[in-house]
């Protein structure tokens, strides 16, 4: 019975997201309806845990925090009745996220607060991280620039213990972004931006990139040696090449 | 054998098994009794219909309504148990998000669609998903009796409107007309370009105007002469129309009196308490009215292009085909209705002004947005008070700005006459393009407000 219920909502939601990915969000939102109403139907506790979790990411990633909430709201509780505390912090994760894109800033920072702690508790220092990157955005949002900054070194050094590329990128572009903010030291700025490029440009999206670029560009007129094309060229081979 | 009851027996006999529709009306009730605005009123009924338990008898009687409706006679208000679940369920929905600006539905026309095809498509499992939100042990612990109170005052601005038509001495009245999907659209030019300047003419001196379509409110213009002769093809039925539309707007002014006399109640006892009733009072109108006008859209765009709409500059191109596009888009503003979110707008600003000095302030002391930090908000009483007011000014100038496409149909379509006139005359019809604008446009105008 599950078995084939797990399969209309791969049905569902291959429509969901083949109406979202041409723009056709009302379409889209239909689809990722039913997988829901679906997956809210499988028997099995653990089987409908995964595959609400599972929804509530693809719901968060197609722009649909509306839906992305009751379903990681579910899926918490879920967590929580079947004792699953590392999945419990994911899902707490995909509730704060949802809540952020509501621009529900209180709630969102709660739980990733929340998530934090059970990651640290169990040395899920990756995971630590992205809670950590998430509480410094909203921090910075707020407009606490030095304790955002704060937060985000926190979050490089649990990436030091478990690195996790995504989380990397994310954090350092944040903290490129902070730092430029509230005027930080340039060399601890250029640092940043350095080993960002040099380590993750490969895998940094375009959008990423722009982002990166931009800020670079800022920063480096900022340096005492922004004159030296060869100092520019050797910091940063991809942007000055 | 028992004998088959009446319709009006089985109306009465019908009660609701839902525990939050019963809780909802049972504080519309109380507010009502309570009020110092309904003191003379010697006898009343409230009743609630469900299309989904009702005899076909009772679907095809007087009593049947498809949101809320007034029979003076029998001092009677009947409301739809769907309406109400449906309207319960959009206020659920936008409630997930605690600031206007956050919330996803204001993104696009398309999301607003998704949020009317996903409640239409499964009403009552979109209900319990939303409904769940608030029972669980993380839930903010006054968050189900906020949206049920909010839920309350929105039936209480419903049923104000039905106590209006009894108080006001008309026979009959129901709080508003929807486009009917099984319905052909309208084909009569006369009907609807006289319906449309009657439109017109309630939109232009609220500030609805549209600029260089000014000859369409002036009634001593060209425009306004081509459309008085359709008029007088039937001026007997025109004239009682528009003795309708008059006693629609004499209810909501009585709506508007119950409102106010509530909040001024509730101030009494705890002003704080007047301020967030307010905030929730603007909150439900809001999406009531924004939620019906985009169903109303929906169920429009499908019977004029045969598919869906998912955003107004479909509805543009859709608009653009012929002159009688126009005609059809008289059904978007009900029978002899006043439109749904000029009814809205009309109210918020009466309710607003009664209940704040916002309006009445310098232009330079006041703004529409909280710059406060949402934490600050959350922690303090003060700022929270501050940022009701602005959610609630957010959500009444979003709505004013939300007008233009109803605006702009009502004009082009009381002009349409006269259009056709110079179509002949010229020989060939001249191309006219009226842009709507989206969702998220009236947003980043909002945004700019101050």
């Amino acid at each position: 019975m599950d078995e084939t219920i797990v399969k209309k909502i791969k049905t569902e939601a291959d429509k969901g997201i083949e109406a979202g990915n041409m723009r056709q969000t009302d379409r889209a939102s239909l689809h990722f309806n039913n997988a829901l109403n679906l997956a809210e139907d499988l028997e099995d506790e653990r089987t409908r845990r995964d595959e609400i979790s599972l929804l509530a990411t693809l719901f968060e990633m197609y722009d649909f925090p509306d839906l992305a909430l009751p379903a990681a709201e579910e899926a918490v509780e879920l967590d929580r009745s079947l004792g699953l505390d590392s999945l419990l912090g994911q899902d707490l994760l995909t509730v704060g996220n949802a809540h952020s894109m509501m621009e529900n800033t209180v709630k969102a920072e709660a739980l990733f607060q929340e998530a934090l702690e059970i990651f640290l508790k169990r040395d899920e220092w990756a995971n630590a991280a992205s809670a950590s990157t998430n509480i410094a955005g909203i921090v910075a949002n707020g407009g606490d620039i030095p304790r955002a900054i704060e937060i985000l070194k926190t979050s490089l050094e649990y990436l030091v213990r478990e690195p996790f590329d995504d989380t990397e990128i994310n954090t350092r572009l944040t903290l490129l972004q902070a730092m430029e903010l509230e005027g930080h030291d340039i060399e601890h700025t250029i640092e940043n931006a350095r080993l960002l490029c040099s380590r993750f440009w490969d895998k940094m999206t375009d959008m990423h990139r722009n982002v990166a670029r931009e800020f670079v560009a800022r920063a480096v007129e900022r340096h005492p040696s922004s004159n030296s094309a060869a100092w520019k060229v050797e910091t940063f081979p991809m942007l000055y090449r | 054998m028992n004998p088959t009851p009446s319709v009006r027996e089985e109306l009465q006999a019908y009660e609701t098994s839902d525990v939050v529709i019963a809780s909802v009306l049972e504080e519309t009730w109380r507010a009502i009794v309570e009020s110092r605005e309904t003191a003379t009123l010697d006898e009343l009924h409230l009743c609630l219909v469900n299309p989904a338990v009702a005899s076909p008898a009772l679907k095809e009687s007087k009593y049947f309504t498809q949101s809320c409706q007034a029979l003076r006679d029998e001092k009677l208000i009947v409301i739809n148990e769907q309406f109400l679940l449906e309207i319960e369920a959009a206020i659920r929905s936008f409630a997930q998000s605690e600031s206007l600006l956050g919330c996803p539905y204001i993104k696009s026309d398309a999301k607003m669609f998704g949020l009317v095809h996903t409640i239409k498509s499964n009403l009552s499992r979109q209900l319990r998903r939303l409904r769940r939100q608030t029972q669980r042990s993380t839930a903010e612990p006054d968050a189900e009796q906020h949206l049920r109170h909010e839920l309350a005052l929105v039936t209480l601005f419903f049923m104000g409107h039905e106590l209006g038509h009894f108080f006001s001495g008309h026979p009959r009245g129901q709080f508003a007309a929807f486009v009917d999907p099984d319905a052909a659209l309208e084909q009569q030019i006369e009907d609807a370009v006289v319906k449309l300047c009657r439109h017109v003419d309630e939109f232009a001196p609220t500030q609805f105007d549209l600029p260089g379509f000014e000859q369409a409110a002036d009634e001593s213009s060209n425009v306004r002469r081509v459309a008085e002769e359709y008029r007088e093809l039937d001026e007997r039925r025109f004239g009682m129309q528009e003795a309708f539309f008059a006693n629609e707007a004499q209810a909501d002014e009585w709506a508007n009196r119950i409102i106010i006399a509530h909040l001024e109640a509730v101030a009494k006892d705890d002003l704080i308490e007047a301020e967030r009733s307010l905030y929730l009072l603007t909150r439900g109108v809001f999406v009531a009215a924004l939620y019906t006008w985009y169903r109303d859209l929906d169920v429009f765009g499908r019977k004029l292009t045969g598919g869906s709409i998912s955003d107004v500059s479909e509805l543009t191109l859709a608009m653009a085909q012929g002159r009688e596009q126009y005609i059809h888009a008289a059904a978007l503003f009900g029978e002899h209705h006043r439109f749904t979110l000029l009814r809205a707008v009309l109210a918020l600003e009466t309710i607003m002004r009664a209940q704040t000095i916002w309006f009445d302030s310098p232009q330079s002391e006041r703004s529409i947005h909280c710059e406060h930090d949402a934490r600050a908000i959350a922690t303090d009483l003060t700022l929270r008070r501050e940022w009701w007011l602005s959610e609630s000014l957010q959500r009444y100038f979003l709505l004013c700005i939300s007008m233009d496409t109803a605006v702009k149909i009502a004009n082009v379509g009381c002009a349409t006459g006269w259009i056709l006139n110079a179509d002949n005359t010229r020989g060939s019809p001249q191309m006219l393009l009226m842009n709507f604008e989206a969702i998220d446009k009236a947003v980043n105008h909002l945004r700019r407000m101050q």
